[in-house]
């Protein structure tokens, strides 16, 4: 487990925290690690902190990404790749830290760099040992046809200590997604916001920054939260990519296989993250809220052949989410069919000034 | 050296609230404290995510706005274990019973006295 670290309040220190349990009983003890991230970042932008910590793992390491932040500027995404063994074993890792980060297509601020995990936590064995990590394109962008792949080689070197991992990266045409809108959420009390004289709120989607990423027969499962047309409505949705990367000559290159769009009519889907178990199942699971909705837990299974099938409720929301606050369903788990998915082409996708339409 | 580039409104506005929490905000810790207040009185509808949301709340003392929470959640298929920014809990895969937690996570580890969020956790 991971966590930020921001010192006392009004100290500009900061830390990246890190757990890992001695068994395979998370409730047992712990090796912790703690290392100072303060002046991680553009040296006019520090003193930072690690902002959103995304974690993956191959065989060989522990990999961290952070987007830094200081006072008033970026600090820039970085990485930070641990010897899993040394972790393990409770003992001081070796680590490298990439900053700044090589630019992707040229884009000068790579940003939520997310590491891959992999259901057998063994990662791509080639190169001696490549860890693979996506982001979107470019997130200043309103409107993105591409995604990012990045490969850390010769992990080996973590556990051995010997010599230094590569790093280098690529860009990848995809299909398009863009900056979602501000979502609905169901009518219902909103007995704490009355009391405070607020408004009855939307969801805030974030951005289209890249959400969790898989590494799992030889192929990355990834997605992006995008705004999407359903017939008449624009929705929130999810874009989904499996990327296959390879190696010519020593250069990365990368391309999308299977792409899609998961959407439902009438309500919104937020926060996608792709999960694939070891038999090779994937799923997406998300927030499903909308006029029909309160804020729900729900998913969708991909085929093998990457194609999405009806989105299944798992947890239905009772409530709305209101000043920060969310209420959850009680009592037993079922599972509803909420209809089949929408798959629109590329053109039918309207750009991020769609935010206006539904705020 | 770092080329440092400007960066668009978007961004910054991003991080004029970065900037104010990252900092401290006295204005935004009292409104959070009478925030705190009346989300106590209203606790009554929460479920079994409510001693939980306590302790995730204690950001909140230190001017750091966490909410809404950030969330890490992994699982083996006999354990799951979900953080929700300073606290953790360990619950059963399979009867979804809490086995252990919530605990308040920087109690038992070595930080700086801190204000600490964004848990991400995995299990390999």
């Amino acid at each position: 487990m991971t966590l930020t670290d921001l010192g006392p309040p009004n100290v500009a220190v900061s830390d990246l925290l890190v757990a890992v349990s001695q068994s395979s009983d998370p409730r047992g003890t712990y090796n912790l690690y703690a290392f100072d991230t303060t002046n991680d970042g553009f040296i006019s932008a520090c003193p930072c902190f690690g902002d959103q910590p995304l974690i993956g793992a191959d065989t060989n390491g522990f990999y961290i990404s952070t987007n830094s932040f200081g006072a008033t500027e970026f600090g820039g995404a970085q990485i930070y790749a641990l010897s899993k063994l040394a972790l393990v074993l409770g003992i001081a890792p070796f680590g490298v830290h990439i900053t700044p980060l090589p630019a992707s297509g040229g884009v000068p601020f790579p940003f939520s760099v997310h590491p891959a995990l992999s259901p057998d936590g063994q990662g791509d064995s080639a190169n001696g040992g490549t860890e693979y990590f996506v982001s979107s394109y470019d997130l200043f962008s309103a409107q993105n046809n591409k995604v990012s792949v990045w490969a850390m080689t010769n992990t080996d070197t973590l556990a051995a200590e010997i010599g230094i991992p590569s790093f280098t990266t690529v860009a990848v045409v995809s299909e398009s997604y863009v900056v979602p809108i501000l979502a609905s959420q169901k009518a219902g009390p909103i007995p704490l916001g009355m009391s405070l004289g607020q408004p009855e709120s939307t969801l805030d989607p974030d951005d289209q920054r890249m959400q969790i990423v898989t590494f799992a027969d030889g192929a990355l499962w990834s997605s992006v939260s995008t705004a999407i047309q359903v017939g008449s409505e624009v929705l929130d949705g999810a874009a989904y990519f499996l990327i296959t990367p390879g190696w010519k000559n020593g250069t990365l290159h990368a391309s999308v296989t299977r792409q899609g769009y998961v959407a439902t009519k009438n309500n919104h889907l937020l926060y996608p993250a792709i999960g694939v178990t070891e038999g090779g199942n994937v799923a997406i699971v998300f927030t499903l809220t909308g006029p029909d909705y309160f804020p729900s837990a729900a998913y969708v299974p991909i085929s093998t052949s990457g194609t999405a099938s009806a989105i299944r409720l798992a947890g239905k929301g009772v409530l709305r989410l209101h000043c920060d606050r969310i209420y959850w369903a009680q009592g037993t788990r079922q599972i509803h069919e909420l209809g089949h998915i929408h798959r629109l082409p590329t053109a039918s996708l309207t750009t991020g000034s769609l935010r206006e339409t539904d705020a | 050296m770092a080329k440092v580039t400007p960066i668009n409104e978007h961004f910054q506005y991003f991080l004029d609230e970065m900037k104010e929490t990252f900092w401290g905000d006295r204005y935004g810790q009292t409104r959070q404290a009478w925030q705190r207040f009346l989300e106590l009185e209203s606790e009554r509808q929460r479920d079994r995510f409510t001693g939980w949301a306590w302790h995730g709340n204690q950001a909140s003392v230190s001017g750091f706005d966490l909410e809404p929470p950030d969330q890490g959640l992994c699982t083996d298929l006999t354990f799951v274990m979900e953080a929700i920014n300073l606290a953790s809990a360990v619950y059963d895969a399979t009867s979804h019973k809490m086995l252990s937690g919530p605990v308040y996570s920087p109690t038992s580890h070595p930080t700086r006295d801190a204000t600490t969020t964004h848990p991400r956790s995995v299990g390999l």
